[in-house]
């Protein structure tokens, strides 16, 4: 199952979050028609200064415990994240993420990596299994008002949106030679398969999605966004004053005839919209 | 409030490329060959019938006997149109594997620069005799794909076949099927149940093939 967290802050749990944010999977027509369980899972908090944490995770079809490896990682991978900000902002480095440049950005999320593979290890000795079996993708951000620093491994999209119009594709999603291959976290390759990105440029809007949904919004031919998929969806954070406490239009889509005849898979969509930025770009083009 | 609802882009289908090899020696000549006729039929009906393989499964025939030649180019069962045969010549497996080998790069190409995903592609030889061609280099570089994973292969061969040398072209793992007479309906029913598996495959999953109950597999 799904996990939805919108956790606060432990170190300071009074202030207003500076996103809207909401998640939601829907279960594939394949899998509820073959009775196999969901391996989707999620997990998003925000820090204080406007950090969106996000993480999504799809577990393998193959992997007997894909969706424990799923959520394993989604939550260890925030836990890992608010962390390391903690520790900054204790040593005085408030800005330690607009700092991240490609180099660093990569060799920071080579250790996060490393501190996975490690968690999934311990969790498959505990469960008695072998570390192939809690195979799944991630995909994991950390936006905030200045920019966004993101990582792939496997398949899946995350696209941003920077209030120019231009909804981008942060990364060609990783298949093998056939459809419906990947690598995987537990893969041996995972490191080489790695791929990081970073930018400072204020980012509006962010959807992330597992691969279930990729069909539809993403144009296979030349690996881009497809902007009529996404337009609405960022309308409709923009519109709503709180998205996760009015999630039917979201809901209603992800289980909708009209998407399950095009997609068999399970469906896991994450939204986040950045007021203050949507703000001052509306405001530059109202000049 | 009234916000649209996303829109979907059009992406082809995945596809499930298969290629028949099929003897059209002289002695496939009468009721072998009407009869894999109706068995190509029967494929196409039977592939019709599921929505999701219908638009995914794509097939391609070569036909080996007096000469190797491409009966028909890879195509969607909705535009199929099963070939009439004839049967003269000799046997040249290896020749047909050849050819076999090269269509599926050329197609993988193609897929390739329209974007298209694929699954796995499946080669079928049917065959009622022995080569008479050069077979080993062609059974070589099946074996290779085999084993790199980048194909299947399966080695069909009609009651009267080589099966000792039919035994080296097949991988180890997967032995060649003595057909149950000339019931190649029911061998194509099967194929057209596997296709449907394949089309609605999951990441690695393995597929469960269905029991073949159209021949008795040969080791």
């Amino acid at each position: 199952m799904a996990v939805n967290h919108s956790a606060f802050s432990e170190s300071s749990s009074h202030f207003s979050p500076a996103w809207k944010v909401i998640a939601r999977t829907a279960i594939g027509v394949s899998h509820q028609q073959q009775g196999h369980p969901c391996q989707d899972a999620y997990a998003y908090r925000q820090l204080e200064g406007g950090i969106l944490l996000g993480a999504i995770a799809d577990g393998a079809g193959s992997a007997s415990h894909g969706a424990m490896g799923a959520n394993l990682v989604v939550e260890s991978s925030l836990d890992f994240l608010q962390r390391w900000h903690e520790f900054a902002l204790r040593r005085g480095e408030t800005r330690w993420l607009e700092k991240l440049d490609q180099p660093k950005t990569q060799r920071f999320f080579e250790h996060l990596l490393q501190r996975l593979r490690h968690d999934l290890q311990q969790r498959a000795n505990e469960s008695h299994c072998d570390l192939a079996a809690l195979a799944s993708t991630l995909l994991v951000f950390v936006a905030h008002p200045q920019g966004i620093i993101a990582l792939q491994l496997g398949d899946g999209f995350l696209v941003i949106h920077r209030g120019d119009g231009v909804y981008q594709l942060v990364f060609t999603p990783d298949k093998g030679e056939f459809a419906n291959e990947t690598v995987f976290l537990t893969s041996a390759d995972a490191l080489q398969s790695l791929q990081v990105f970073q930018s400072t440029n204020p980012i509006t809007f962010i959807c992330a999605a597992t691969d279930g949904l990729e069909s539809v919004a993403i144009k296979r031919r030349n690996w881009s966004a497809f902007p009529p998929f996404f337009e609405p969806l960022e309308m409709y954070m923009r519109e709503t004053p709180n998205p996760e406490q009015t999630p039917d239009y979201l809901e209603n889509f992800l289980n909708s005839d009209r998407l399950n005849q095009r997609t068999q898979d399970d469906k896991t969509l994450l939204l986040a919209y950045y007021p203050a930025q949507g703000e001052a770009d509306h405001a530059d083009h109202t000049d | 409030m009234s916000v649209g609802l996303p829109e979907f882009v059009d992406n082809p289908e995945n596809r499930c490329p298969v290629i028949l090899l099929v003897d059209t020696s002289r002695s496939m000549t009468g009721s072998p060959l009407l009869e894999l006729e109706r068995g190509l039929a029967v494929f196409k009906s039977e592939v019709a019938k599921d929505a999701q393989a219908s638009l995914s499964v794509e097939v391609a025939i070569i036909t080996f006997g007096r000469s190797v030649s491409l009966a028909q180019h890879f195509t969607t069962v909705d535009e199929f149109v099963p070939p009439s045969l004839q049967a003269d010549g000799l046997t040249p497996i290896g020749e047909a594997i050849e050819k076999g080998l090269e269509l599926l790069e050329q197609r993988k190409a193609t897929y390739r620069e329209q974007g298209v995903q694929y699954y796995r592609p499946w080669i079928f030889l049917i065959t009622d005799g022995a080569p008479t061609d050069q077979w080993q280099p062609a059974a070589e570089r099946l074996h290779q794909a085999e084993q790199e994973n980048k194909l299947l292969f399966f080695a069909v061969g009609v009651e009267g076949a080589d099966f000792d040398t039919l035994r080296q072209i097949a991988p180890p793992h997967r032995p060649p099927v003595l057909l149950n007479g000339l019931d190649f309906s029911s061998l194509f029913v099967w194929l057209s149940n596997s296709m449907r598996r394949v089309s609605q495959n999951r990441v690695g999953d393995v597929i469960a093939l269905p029991p073949v109950g159209w021949g008795q597999i040969t080791s």
